[in-house]
């Protein structure tokens, strides 16, 4: 550094710029707004939020846990393919009395004996009235699935027997009203009677011409006919209504991972799932996340040459 | 550097920013208007300031700097719009830097770019550090330390060129 340059510098420092007295006056005059320090940053603010959100995730996750248990029991018949209880018999929705209904129910129930089950679950349906439609049995397998018929009124105590066959695995039933049906199917069956009769006191007549009886003889034949199919059908969905069928699935399989009690295992469970999540918006996230970050140095880069250009540096 | 207040930073570093955005901006009006701006935005932002990141001084020249380039900016599209506008041509050039400057190094002074003022100003007339000017200007030190490098030798030239003619 030469010595011109350093007396340069040395004046430029002995005579430094200072502020005017009234801008003097108007910064000192600013009021600082309270101070937000030392109450909640806003990385604070971050760290609650997360730690908050992973808190209500587990939570929500032991809820619903809790809430699948119970619904298990108690709403065996609004709860389709739920879990069953261990150890516990399945609880099905009663048949409504005195009306015609479609009732079906699946069950499925691990067992130690498959073929001892499956001979026993089948002496079920016999004892009670019913009978086997279909069973898929093979020896070397690990499952057996019947398809049994019941008595309807009968179906509560099928359903009890065939559940204390193993540990109940899962429960589903169905309920559908025929009555409404069937109501429908007699009302037209009247109607026909009626017409039959009517077609019948008009062939009684002997002033008809022999093309006018051929003619009431056809539509009487035809009125038979379909107040036959109609009492067929009348009858098939009636005796549909006072059967149940009952799918049974019977398995030899252990369960490979058996549900954790208590409440610690159930919140390692949901924390289990909350990670799960987390993994899957990492994975869906992390291209977005690299694409706003190369956007954002880019951006700043972008930025910093303006500010250079700006300056003529 | 907890009990450091706004009253107490600005009373103690007025002098600093305002020096500051003059060799940046060389018009003294201007800098004063600019230096107002910064305090009332540094005021806004007074929540944000962490002393273990630099010194109240070093980010009070940020929110300057910041402040002065969107102005610049902002005028750049005025003029544009106006057309034909020159950022190096003050508006209120006749006016000396400060009072004292010999006229030869107001004009030595006057071929700098900003750019190369604001280090001249940020190193010399604050007496920050490398490494604190470099972060005001958002470039690293070894950036910075070529920049003043060049400034200086560019004052150098234009002292003696002034001297010479």
């Amino acid at each position: 550094m030469t010595s011109q340059l350093d007396t340069a510098l040395a004046e430029l420092r002995a005579n430094r710029p200072e502020a005017p007295d009234a801008l003097r006056e108007h910064v000192l005059g600013l009021q600082p707004e309270p101070s937000r320090r030392g109450l909640v940053t806003r990385r604070r603010l971050v760290l609650v939020l997360a730690a908050g959100l992973l808190v209500a995730a587990v939570a929500a996750g032991l809820l619903r846990e809790e809430r699948v248990q119970q619904g298990g029991d108690e709403t065996a018949a609004v709860e389709l393919g739920a879990p069953a209880q261990r150890d516990s018999s399945a609880e099905a929705p009663a048949p409504p009395t005195g009306r015609i209904a479609d009732y079906n129910a699946e069950l499925g129930v691990r067992v130690d004996d498959l073929s001892g089950a499956t001979q026993r679950a089948m002496q079920v349906a016999s004892s009670l009235g019913g009978y086997v439609v279909s069973a898929q049995y093979d020896e070397n397998a690990s499952n057996s699935l019947l398809l049994l018929s019941v008595p309807i009124g009968r179906t509560q105590d099928a359903i009890d027997r065939l559940s204390r066959l193993g540990e109940l695995t899962s429960q589903r039933f169905s309920l559908q009203d025929l009555q409404a049906v069937v109501d429908e199917l007699d009302a037209q069956a009247d109607r026909l009677q009626r017409r039959i009769a009517s077609l019948e006191r008009q062939l009684r007549n002997a002033a008809l011409t022999p093309g006018e009886r051929t003619a009431l003889r056809a539509r009487l034949d035809q009125a038979e006919r379909e107040h036959e199919a109609v009492l067929a059908q009348r009858e098939g969905t009636a005796a549909q209504g006072r059967m149940a069928e009952i799918t049974v699935t019977l398995t030899s399989e252990r369960r490979e991972a058996p549900a954790s009690d208590g409440v610690i295992g159930r919140a390692v469970d949901a924390l289990g799932t909350v990670w799960a999540w987390v993994l899957a918006v990492l994975i869906v996230g992390t291209p977005f996340a690299v694409l706003l970050a190369a956007a954002f140095l880019v951006g700043r880069r972008w930025r910093r040459r303006s500010n250079e250009r700006l300056l003529g540096g | 550097m907890d009990d450091v207040t706004f009253a107490r930073a600005a009373e103690e570093h007025l002098d600093d920013v305002y020096g500051y955005l003059v060799y940046l901006t060389r018009d003294r009006s201007l800098a004063e208007e600019l230096t107002g701006d910064a305090f009332e935005r540094a005021l806004r932002l007074w929540s944000r300031f962490d002393p273990r990141k630099g010194s109240v001084k070093t980010w009070l020249c940020q929110v300057a700097r910041t402040t002065a380039l969107d102005h610049f900016r902002a005028e750049k599209r005025r003029r544009r719009r106006e057309a034909a506008y020159a950022l190096t041509e003050p508006t209120s050039a006749e006016a000396p830097l400060a009072e004292g400057l010999s006229p030869e190094l107001e004009q030595a002074l006057a071929r700098l770019s900003p750019a190369e003022r604001e280090v001249i100003a940020l190193r010399v007339l604050l007496e920050l550090d490398g490494p604190a000017a470099a972060r005001v200007l958002g470039i690293s030190p070894t950036a910075l330390s070529t920049r003043l490098s060049r400034a200086l030798h560019r004052l150098e030239e234009a002292l003696r060129n002034d001297v010479a003619a």
